[in-house]
């Protein structure tokens, strides 16, 4: 199954904007991904700017990069054009409506 | 009648009687959605709880029923224990792991045991010349069971893992605690499913008697809990639901209540 459009996105923006390579780019924000318990394939750009907003600044300022206010705030701007696109109904979803909640 | 017979009996009456409002509520739901997770686990709980269990309850009684009531009760249950065991196979992989090849073979692999061994189990019901030997241990009984027990291992599995998912979410607001404790009470539900079912497929392996009083036992502790948790994840009275949130902000403050 391919990453997400909003996983894509982030990963692509941090390779742009900092000195991290692609896979070092995309390894950064599968930790971040991974703390919030989130997955690179199905995860939304709703979800993904809480990500940036909330983990990811730490992630970067622990690999030594400068300017991660400016870089997050790029990423978070581009985000809300990300479209989600159709994806499949995650596990959570199914189970809200199962519960009633 | 002693306290095991009494607690076993009691297990299986709370479980057909949870399973199948549980099963009616969650079709009752996929009438309106048309969805599937809905449509596969409700009539999964339908099939076990409200038509196998009953047909087992009757056709295991001291004083069995006649013979052509004791074969269509054997090649009812075994066929809707194939059916609701197959359902829950589709239930867990296009829930979970939609995508993922090894799942969608898994899946395959149990379903197919399981219809073989339902069928195989209504043939075997209506040919044995003997219909009081339908109880024996069987070949085809066996496959389903162990087709029964691999499924609810690997809800449980999946279920456990989602939730401590979900859980990381909580605190950054991007999960419901109560849809993430729903993925623990299914985590459950088939961790004791598993129990309830493990002394028949014990006594298939050593030969034992599955009928033995700490078989009961087991079964009718099992079968209590799993319909407790089966109601709280479906039917979760407001109390729970207020209970359930309480906690995790209590926990998030760092004060377990």
């Amino acid at each position: 199954m391919p990453d997400s459009a909003a996983f894509e996105f982030a990963c692509s923006q941090l390779e742009t904007r900092t000195s991290l390579d692609r896979l070092a780019a995309r390894g950064t924000v599968r930790i971040a991904l991974k703390q919030a318990g989130l997955e690179a394939r199905s995860i939304t750009s709703e979800q993904m700017t809480v990500v940036v907003q909330k983990i990811l600044p730490a992630e970067l300022v622990s690999r030594g990069i400068d300017t991660v206010e400016e870089i997050c705030q790029s990423i978070l701007g581009g985000l809300r054009s990300v479209a989600t696109g159709p994806v499949s109904e995650t596990p959570d979803a199914v189970f809200r409506r199962l519960g009633g909640a | 009648m002693p306290g095991v017979e009494l607690l076993a009996l009691t297990s299986a009456v709370a479980f057909v009687a949870v399973g199948a409002t549980v099963g009616v509520k969650l079709l009752w739901l996929a009438r309106r959605t048309r969805g599937l997770p809905e449509t596969l686990v409700g009539a999964s709980l339908f099939l076990l709880s409200a038509v196998s269990w009953p047909l087992l309850l009757v056709v295991s009684a001291p004083q069995p029923p006649p013979a052509a009531l004791l074969r269509a009760g054997w090649a009812g249950a075994s066929l809707a224990m194939a059916l609701g065991w197959s359902g829950v196979f589709l239930f867990t992989w296009r829930v979970f792991r939609p995508g993922a090849g090894w799942a969608r073979m898994l899946a395959g692999i149990g379903i197919a045991m399981e219809l073989a061994a339902g069928l195989a189990g209504v043939v075997r019901a209506v040919a044995l010349v003997d219909p009081l030997e339908l109880g024996a241990p069987s070949a085809s009984g066996f496959v389903l069971l162990l087709g029964a027990e691999v499924v609810y291992a690997w809800t449980a599995i999946e279920s456990f893992r989602y939730r401590a998912l979900l859980r990381r979410r909580i605190p950054l607001g991007l999960a419901d605690p109560l849809v993430a404790d729903r993925f623990g009470l299914w985590g459950w539900t088939g961790v004791f499913g598993f129990g309830s079912i493990a002394p028949a497929v014990l006594a298939h392996l050593s030969g034992g008697d599955p009928n033995s009083l700490a078989s009961h036992l087991v079964v009718g502790v099992c079968g209590l809990v799993s319909s407790a948790v089966l109601y709280l994840a479906f039917l979760p009275p407001a109390a729970y639901a207020r209970f359930v949130r309480a906690r995790t902000a209590s926990a998030a403050l760092g004060m377990e209540p």
